[in-house]
């Protein structure tokens, strides 16, 4: 009998234990990278003595808890580690391609409509030569179309001096998680050491190295006592209760390990932004460049075989090296602006000549050569397929990333109607319990009270 | 498939996220009528509006290049008419001039007009457009009749002004002066000096100079002739290629707006179809969100 109130007690422990873990579980039911609880329990060890009318070990001696057990996949908990660091790379791809369009502005508003703009000025040029009116508006539409190209190439510069800073950010913050990871490898391994089980602090593991991954991309090994290694770039950055720093130096800025300052491959979102804050917009840059020399190289060899209002021999009309200083000669008054072939003020042939140039193959693009305006219109098929293409692969890593998380909560995450009919299940069991003690406490009452007092 | 919360909240969040998307995106296209609003909308789409709009803004310039040359043209058509009207009546008094009725005086009357109509020639052959002179090339002036003789002081022969008028074509839309006035015939051969010589010839009754002048008026006449044969062909030329740029400008802008411009009705219907979806996400959120297990414990 006394046997039995301790079975009693033994399932009031495990319903108890198994209560408040499925109250952990609700609690946590929205917490990120909570994987649930679950308590394992098994039949207690049965007694080895002879039992009166059963032979040895025929007799039970309750429930014992084996431990409490997190219910996850580590080989998804992998692959999740690689889409992070994939979907990190696609949306810096994203926002830089977006923010890259800007380039060849809007089709009512951009580099295209300022190039015929500058064409057309210098047909009306070619038809009333002396006018200074038509003069000031070739040289108007030249510093607009120079200055958009100008504004264009200050575009791209932004758009790599921000991924320069963002991913001195980013380092700055992956170098945080993994002092954060090797903090938790301590914590770990020390309740690890003394037998324990330290779920929670696996979740909150799991969840750093998850953005440390979306970060700079990371694979993690297992180590001793519950530890973990941390893999970024070829080198570990965590290593058991240590963790290595990664720095950024250098102008385009590249990333290194601190201690060896040799270069760090990393991929997520700072390799993608170290790659952009490097050569990745490169060649639209070129293309901008190959549409201004183009445009100054042959504007200004017709233009210096013409003659001003004066008579004299044109100067230079554009001045500069590429696109970033590319700007009408300063020098230039409207008087200056060779129209004429033959020297006469009245004559604009050469404005016509200079005008042909819309058609003429002038702006060196591959092997051989295209009109400015395909140079334009190239280069605004080519921002906006880089656009659609980064946005397709950003949106195939989300949906990457979306099915693994769908496939990790079917084995990890929290369902509250699950927890409430667990909730009701260990209260049911607890209950029983109890009335097991009860029965146990009667029967000792009738053995203690009533045993023996026949005929008293 | 084991669903949970944290998750189905999740999808929901997303679900109402990529249906507000669509609907920003359709309302967005219904509301500026742009199918392409960014080169990434349709890159190959953009490249080609791109292309197609250079081209039509091209074709405006050349319009206004059509438009300036046949003013020009239309000036000397005019110019050159009036011109050969003057000679056709300069033939005509060099013919009354040598009929046996005239005296002195009468022939006298006749040397004056022809004096007259080589004044009104000389005007004619000044005639400018915007102060460049049609039959001179680069020059305000194309014939100085100031010092008696007259002289061509317009651009050298071979000059052309010129004006692109389509993206293959430059036409040049003066007429050289020293060949319709007949400078290079030969020294005192030009109209002005034949004129000149005729009225002298009449007034000094001698039929055989009248004679030789006259037929060299009608060279030069015929020289007016060719020359408003040369303005008439290249009207025509400008003609044709307005109509031609008008049909090609009309095709291209059709182009563009087929590829640029949302249809109407359908990006009506995408919106539409967008909101009742977004409608449908979130009634189905709003149903399954309510239905909880507790509501069934006591």
């Amino acid at each position: 009998v006394i046997s039995g109130l301790n079975v009693g007690l033994s399932g009031l422990f495990a319903a108890q234990r198994a209560l408040d873990v499925t109250a952990h579980n609700i609690a946590n039911v929205n917490t990120p990278g909570y994987s649930r609880q679950r308590v394992e329990q098994s039949a207690a060890t049965p007694t080895t003595g002879a039992v009166p009318m059963l032979g040895p070990g025929a007799y039970g001696r309750g429930v014992t808890i084996t431990g409490v057990r997190q219910l996850r996949d580590a080989l998804i908990d992998a692959r999740i580690l690689d889409a992070g660091g994939e979907q990190g790379a696609a949306d810096v791809a994203v926002d830089a391609t977006n923010a890259a369009q800007a380039v060849v502005g809007t089709l009512d508003e951009g580099l295209g409509t300022d190039l015929s703009a500058f064409w057309s000025a210098w047909d009306e040029l070619s038809r009333q030569p002396s006018q200074l009116a038509t003069r000031e508006a070739v040289l108007d539409a030249g510093r607009q179309l120079s200055g958009t190209l100008r504004a264009a190439t200050a575009a791209l510069d932004g758009i790599a001096a921000d991924a320069g800073a963002q991913l001195t950010s980013n380092i700055a913050a992956a170098n945080d998680l993994a002092d954060r990871i090797a903090d938790l490898n301590a914590s770990i391994q020390a309740v690890v050491a003394q037998g324990g089980q330290p779920n929670d602090l696996y979740d909150q593991r799991s969840a750093a190295v998850n953005e440390l991954a979306r970060l700079v991309g990371a694979t993690t090994r297992p180590a001793q006592g519950g530890t973990i290694d941390v893999v970024v770039g070829g080198g570990m950055l965590v290593s058991g209760t240590s963790s290595a720093r990664l720095s950024v130096s250098g102008t385009p800025p590249t990333i290194a390990w601190s201690d060896t300052g040799t270069a760090a491959d990393v991929a997520g979102a700072a390799g993608a932004l170290e790659r952009l804050a490097g050569t990745g917009l490169g060649d639209v840059r070129g293309q901008l460049d190959a549409i201004a020399s183009g445009l100054r190289d042959a504007v200004n060899a017709l233009h210096t075989a013409g003659y001003d209002l004066q008579g004299a021999a044109g100067a230079a009309f554009f001045t500069g090296t590429g696109a970033a200083d590319f700007e009408v000669n300063a020098a230039l008054a409207a008087g200056g602006i060779a129209a004429s072939a033959s020297g006469a003020a009245a004559d604009g042939n050469q404005a016509v000549t200079i005008a042909a140039l819309r058609t003429q193959p002038i702006v060196a693009a591959g092997s051989g050569a295209t009109s400015a305006t395909d140079a334009v219109a190239n280069l605004v098929a080519d921002v906006g397929r880089r656009a659609t293409a980064a946005t397709r692969a950003a949106s195939t890593a989300g949906a990457t990333l979306d099915a693994l998380e769908q496939r990790r909560s079917e084995t990890s995450g929290v369902s509250i109607d699950e927890e409430l009919t667990n909730l009701l299940r260990f209260q049911r069991a607890y209950e029983a319990a109890a009335r097991v003690i009860t029965t146990a406490d009667q029967m000792l009452d009738t053995l203690v009270n009533r045993v023996g007092i026949v005929g008293r | 498939m084991r669903v949970t919360d944290s998750r189905s909240y999740d999808i929901a969040i997303a679900t109402i996220q990529a249906n507000v998307e669509a609907m920003n995106r359709a309302q967005q296209q219904v509301s500026s009528g742009r199918r392409i609003a960014r080169p990434a909308d349709d890159p190959t789409g953009a490249a080609s509006v791109t292309r197609l709009r250079a081209a039509i803004s091209d074709i405006d310039s050349f319009t206004r290049g059509i438009a300036d040359a046949r003013t020009w043209l239309g000036v000397q058509d005019t110019a050159l008419q009036s011109a050969s009207r003057l000679l056709g009546r300069a033939k005509e008094l060099g013919t009354q001039a040598v009929n046996g009725a005239q005296n002195a005086s009468s022939r006298d009357a006749i040397a004056v007009e022809l004096e007259g109509i080589r004044s009104q020639l000389a005007s004619l052959a000044n005639t400018t457009q915007q102060g460049q002179s049609v039959f001179g090339g680069f020059t305000g002036t194309a014939v100085d009749v100031t010092a008696g003789a007259a002289t061509y002081v317009g651009s050298p022969a071979g000059t052309s002004v010129l004006r692109q008028v389509s993206p293959e074509q430059v036409v040049s839309v003066n007429t050289d002066g020293a060949q319709v006035f007949g400078f290079t015939a030969g020294v005192g051969l030009d109209v002005f000096a034949t004129l000149s010589q005729l009225a002298t010839a009449v007034r000094a009754g001698d039929t055989a100079a009248i004679a030789t002048q006259s037929a060299t008026l009608d060279a030069r006449a015929d020289d007016i002739r060719n020359a408003l044969g040369g303005v008439g062909s290249r009207t025509a030329l400008l003609d044709g290629l307005e109509n031609a740029l008008g049909d090609r400008k009309l095709a291209l802008t059709e182009q563009t707006s087929s590829l640029e411009d949302a249809d109407p009705a359908s990006a009506a219907i995408d919106l539409t179809r967008a909101a009742q979806s977004y409608e449908a996400a979130l009634a189905a959120i709003s149903r399954t969100a309510q239905i909880s297990l507790l509501d069934f414990l006591r």
